[in-house]
This record gives C-alpha cells, sequence and structure tokens, in this order.
C-alpha cells in the first residue's frame, strides 16, 4: 500500500496535491498553530511555512498516511522552532493586519463566543503533551494510532497523555459549569 | 487497536455540556476564510500549490548551481548570452510602438512581460485592468506551475525531478517552462549573488534552444514568438482577447497576477520588473501581498547594482517583518 503510494507521488498526476491538501486541511492548520500557541499577528507567516514544508516533504506524507495528524506535527515543529522568535518580537510586531477582523468577532453567537473561549481556557490549562493528543483525539477526531505515530511516542503513552488531560479538563468544565451556576 | 480508543468525551453523555459545546466551538474555529485566501495566494506566487512535488531526495544536487560548479563553460556560454539576448531584444524592440492605436492599446496585454517592457512606459500599461479579462484557471494552473522549479530551486530540498515538471508543462505553450527556467535562475540568483544571478538565468535560458527537441510543442511557431519576444511577436488579435489570455499574456487584473509578471520580468527585464512593483506599491499600498513586493523590489534593486537602495529597502523590511520568513531568501 505505502509502495503504491510512493508510486503515485511520483505520478504525473500528483502535482494537485499540495492544492487540495491546503484547501482541504488548511483551516484544521490554522486552528491547530493557534492551539499551538502561535499569535494571530503571526499566523498568515506560519501558515505559509507550514505549507512550504509540506510541500518538501510530500514523500513524508506518502508513507506516513493520513493527513491531519502528520500536518500537526509538522506545525509543531515549526512553532516549536520559531517560538523562540515570535516571542521575542511579538512586541515589534508591525503588521499591517489585512482587513481579516479579529476572528472571534465573526462568530454569530455569544454562546458560540463563550464556549470557544472556555475550550481555549480548558486546553491553556493542559501540558503540551497532553494538549497535543487531548486536540488531536477530542477535537480534530484523529485516531490514537495515528497520534502516537505523528507524536513520535508509543501508542500507550498517547492514551495515558489522553487519559490525564480528560480528567482536567472534564474537572474544569464541570467547576465552570459550577461557577456559572453560581453567577445565575 | 481502533476499537480500544475510548469514545470521545463530546459523544459521551457524562460529559458536562459545556465541554461539549466547548468541544465543539473549538472544532468550528474562527473562520479562517480570509486568512487561508491570502495564504493559499502567497503560495501560488512561491509557486508551488500546484507544483509536481519534489522526490524524496537525500541527494540531489541542485539542479541549476550544481552544473554551473561541474561545467565553467556554461558561465562563458551564459555571459554571451547575457549580452547578446538584450542586444537581439532591443533591436527588435522598435518596431513595436508602431502599431496601430487600435493594437496599442490591445498590445501590452497581448505581449509577454519582457516585450511588455519595450513600448514606451508611459504607454506601457500595467494600469490596466478595469475590463481586463482574468486570466483562465488554466492559465494561472499553468503559471503555477512553470514557476515551481523556482520554488523547488529555492527550497532547501531540490528536486530531481524538474526536468519533468517542465516536460509537463510544455503542451500548452513552451513559454510556461521558459518563464519556470527563468523564475528558476532567478531565484537561484536571489539566493546568491547578482552575478550569478544573471548567469543563472542564462543558464536558464540556455537549455530553451534544445527545449523544442526535448519537448513536444504542439504548436512550435506561436511557442517561438513567445518564447522569443524581440523580432515579430506573434501578432495578437485586437479583436480577440481570448487567444491573447490563452498565449499566457501578462493581465494585471489582479494584485497577484501583478506580482507574477514582476518575479517573472525580475529574471529578464529587470527595470521593467521594478516599473510593475512600483505600479503595485502604487496600486496596492496595504495589499495582501506586500511582503511579496518588498522581497520582490529588494531583489530588482540588487539585481540592477543599486545595493544601498537595497540594503535600505531591506532594513525597513526587516523592521516592519522581523518573523518574516523571507528574510531567509533575502541574506546574502
Amino acid at each position: 500500500m505505502a509502495e503504491a503510494k510512493r508510486q503515485h507521488a511520483s505520478s504525473p498526476e500528483a502535482p494537485v496535491r499540495l492544492r487540495s491538501l491546503f484547501e482541504e486541511h488548511g483551516a484544521f492548520v490554522c486552528r491547530s498553530l493557534r492551539v499551538l500557541g502561535v499569535p494571530e499577528a503571526d499566523l498568515d507567516d506560519a501558515l505559509q511555512e507550514v505549507f512550504l514544508v509540506v510541500f518538501q516533504r510530500m514523500h513524508d506524507y506518502e508513507e506516513r498516511g493520513r493527513a491531519r495528524a502528520w500536518l500537526y506535527s509538522i506545525c509543531t515543529r515549526i512553532v516549536r522552532s520559531h517560538r523562540r522568535k515570535l516571542r521575542r518580537r511579538r512586541e515589534e510586531m508591525t503588521f499591517e493586519v489585512p482587513d481579516a477582523p479579529a476572528a472571534a468577532t465573526q462568530l454569530d453567537h455569544i454562546a458560540e463566543h463563550e464556549a470557544l473561549e472556555l475550550g481555549q481556557q480548558l486546553l491553556a490549562r493542559l501540558p503540551q503533551e497532553q494538549r497535543d493528543v487531548f486536540w488531536l483525539y477530542e477535537v480534530e477526531d484523529v485516531p490514537m494510532a495515528e497520534i502516537a505515530r505523528a507524536l513520535d511516542c508509543p501508542l500507550q503513552t498517547a492514551y495515558s497523555r489522553l487519559h490525564k488531560a480528560r480528567e482536567r479538563v472534564v474537572a474544569a468544565a464541570r467547576q465552570a459549569e459550577a461557577k456559572d451556576a453560581d453567577h445565575a | 487497536m481502533h476499537e480500544r480508543e475510548p469514545r470521545r468525551l463530546k459523544l459521551d453523555q457524562d460529559t458536562p455540556d459545556a465541554l461539549t459545546q466547548a468541544l465543539q466551538a473549538l472544532r468550528k474555529g474562527p473562520d479562517d476564510a480570509a486568512r487561508l485566501a491570502r495564504v493559499g495566494r502567497r503560495l501560488e506566487l512561491d509557486g508551488i500549490l500546484d507544483a509536481p512535488p519534489p522526490a524524496a531526495t537525500e541527494s540531489v544536487p541542485p539542479p541549476v548551481g550544481s552544473l554551473f560548479t561541474k561545467l565553467p563553460g556554461l558561465k562563458l556560454i551564459a555571459g554571451a548570452v547575457l549580452v547578446v539576448a538584450p542586444l537581439l531584444w532591443l533591436a527588435g524592440q522598435p518596431a513595436k510602438p508602431e502599431r496601430s492605436p487600435a493594437q496599442a492599446s490591445e498590445q501590452p496585454r497581448a505581449l509577454p512581460p519582457s516585450a511588455a517592457a519595450g513600448s514606451s512606459p508611459s504607454t506601457a500599461e500595467p494600469n490596466v485592468p478595469v475590463n481586463a479579462e482574468p486570466t483562465s484557471p488554466a492559465i494561472a494552473a499553468q503559471e503555477t506551475r512553470a514557476s515551481d522549479a523556482a520554488t523547488r530551486t529555492r527550497t532547501r530540498k531540490p528536486s530531481k525531478r524538474r526536468g519533468d515538471g517542465e516536460r509537463r508543462t510544455s503542451p500548452a505553450s513552451e513559454r510556461g517552462a521558459q518563464s519556470a527556467a527563468a523564475s528558476a535562475a532567478h531565484d537561484v540568483g536571489a539566493a546568491q549573488d547578482t552575478s550569478s544571478a544573471r548567469a543563472a538565468a542564462d543558464h536558464a535560458a540556455t537549455p530553451r534552444a534544445p527545449a523544442p527537441v526535448a519537448e513536444p510543442k504542439p504548436q512550435p511557431e506561436k511557442a517561438q514568438a513567445s518564447a522569443r519576444p524581440q523580432p515579430n511577436p506573434e501578432p495578437e488579435q485586437p479583436d480577440a482577447p481570448r487567444p491573447a489570455a490563452a498565449s499566457g499574456s501578462p493581465v494585471y487584473a489582479t494584485e497577484s497576477e501583478l506580482l507574477f509578471n514582476a518575479r517573472k520580468a525580475l529574471s529578464g527585464d529587470t527595470e521593467l520588473a521594478l516599473r510593475l512593483l512600483t505600479e503595485h506599491a502604487a496600486r496596492y499600498p496595504r495589499g495582501q501581498l506586500v511582503p511579496e513586493r518588498e522581497v520582490l523590489s529588494i531583489e530588482a534593486l540588487r539585481n540592477l547594482g543599486r545595493f544601498k537602495e537595497a540594503d535600505a529597502r531591506l532594513q525597513s523590511f526587516k523592521a516592519r517583518y522581523p518573523n518574516s520568513i523571507h528574510l531567509q531568501r533575502l541574506k546574502h
């Protein structure tokens, strides 16, 4: 199967693949970069860089199968390598932010906005390795085997991280709910 | 393994409602359509969106640079072509402005970028496009593919399948391959010094000579006309805008097309490239591809030997876009 895919990669029909990956998974990459802590002002560049790397590593994709976990692993590497730079220079950013409205303000419903905020807060409380697994499994529905492969950890470790993350997140969500009930 | 997976929280009835909603909101995320469109244009400009993926190469040498190192004679040939080609090209120029007004109004769009340079700058029209016809998807794809060699050269892992990509590009016109090679040369040049950029441009142009042999040419005369703009570019029918677009003529309908053409011109006619970039600055002062414009401008200034201006512009670029991935490309 992998061999067949490799052959496909070198076939003349292959060229459209980056476009199709971009169209199909661009939004996922955006979400992932956000979860990984890339500030809005840097998202465009980070997104572009991810797909530049994707282009160079298409063969890797062929060998590794489904896209999202693989894309996420590329995101994590890029974010890691640029994190220091991004943080150090964030205050210097003078991006002429294109007309895109701030993300959250586009949401139609306040409830949805609040739900998104809560989700981001919950994720922010998790250690990075737990957040990776939780995000991919619970939010993006990526199978655990793929997650483990993309994150280069044993499957059991991935399960363990998921378990811990779920405990934390559920507890925090219950806490938030209780707080809301008190306010109401 | 799959059956071992625990039920996802959002499907579990015990999950707090707030969490279920939060997970759904996270999955939906903010609307990134505008961002994706922006970055998609950038990737198109990088020439990789429709390009054939590079092969899994561990030890493939850079296609252009390595040839120069292995065959130093190529430099001489490239140098000769560098001197001769512009002269030939200039020799062919005076004929163009003397077309009928009707043709003149249509002509700039019908010409390839380097030919458009020949017409006088005042009428040279980059300011087109009120009724400019958008490039057809096929042309856009062709242009994008045409620059794939550029990207593969620029990116750290060049592809050994470059030739394949070009050959595949050719059925519609040879011009795509021509500009691909030119773009590749330009990008290689950008990564090196100015002189080697020029040499690389010409090296990239030299394989065009054997191209008729190597590449299938369904429309030889047309391909030649577009590949070599100087003597008598294929007369374009003023009343036939479709063929004009089909021949890959520059139609500066959009911001990215303007930059595409500037980039193509950069390897051949830097003055034209700079004019197009200036026009871009005038038309899109706050455009979505401003960083790309600045990068091309810096490269154009370097190609013209205006290093002080280039450095000044680079400094301002650094200040403005400190995290830009283009900075790597702009390093000498």
